[in-house]
């Protein structure tokens, strides 16, 4: 059986260096740990309210309210 | 799907000004600052995007009233409601989302609706004081029982203290 030494092969034949990208990073967000916010918004209230004398109700129920802008600071921690 | 629990405390301040009146007499009343504590529970739909539930404790501080006369023309009656500091509940849902297109690492927005109810089941009774054409408000008082709803967004940075990676 010959060796196959000073032969040539198909397999010897210099190879393009393989194509080779960087896979795009995977993008992770972190929802856990403490944080710090701010913003605003805006609401509503509404009140249901009646006088009373010596604790006893005088008037029937009124319904009352505003709205407006508020801003608003905020922090806490997730896990 | 990942859940995340947190807990927080937030405070609002404003002028959400409204009405107080009852019959002969008008006032207007003013909400002025909020404030809470509490514990949310969400889960995140995306890896970005999370949609949670909240609720706690919390107290609104509403301005004093000085009542009109409820007629046209009416001046000051003399009535008035002193400042006042109102313990309730809220109960919220809102979304937050991850952005990164600024180059700063662990900004949030997030958007919340909360519902909050001040004065438990029966009210809250505030004494009306001063004097009407000389009579004065002995034993009068306002029971009232407060609601609000809030819209909020807020942008949020994270900075991942005691976080969980």
């Amino acid at each position: 059986m010959a060796l196959p030494l000073g032969s040539a092969s198909a397999a010897d034949l210099p190879m393009p260096a393989p194509a080779y990208r960087v896979p795009p990073p995977i993008p992770v967000y972190n929802w856990t740990g403490c944080y710090v916010g701010g913003g605003g918004g805006y609401g509503m209230w509404t009140q249901n309210s009646f006088v009373t004398f010596n604790g006893t109700p005088i008037t029937a129920s009124q319904s009352n309210g505003g709205n407006g802008w508020f801003g608003q600071g905020q922090v806490g921690c997730d896990y | 799907m990942q859940t995340v629990i947190g807990a927080f405390s937030d405070i609002e301040g404003g002028s959400i000004n409204g009405s107080n009146s009852f019959p002969g007499f008008t006032g207007s009343e003013k909400e002025s600052s909020t404030w809470a504590v509490g514990g949310r529970a969400g889960v995140l739909v995306t890896p970005r995007f999370l949609t949670y539930f909240d609720g706690g404790f919390t107290q609104a501080r509403f301005g004093g009233v000085n009542y009109n006369f409820a007629f046209a023309g009416g001046g000051a009656s003399g009535l008035s409601l002193a400042a006042q500091t109102y313990n309730g509940w809220f109960l919220g849902s809102g979304f937050e989302y991850a952005f990164d297109w600024l180059p700063i690492s662990g900004l949030f927005l997030k958007t919340e609706y909360r519902y909050s109810q001040y004065g438990g089941n029966n009210g809250v009774s505030v004494p009306i004081t001063g004097a009407v054409a000389g009579i004065p408000a002995a034993g009068v008082a306002l029971n009232s029982q407060k609601a609000t709803q809030f819209i909020s967004t807020e942008l949020v940075w994270r900075f991942n203290w005691f976080g969980r990676y």
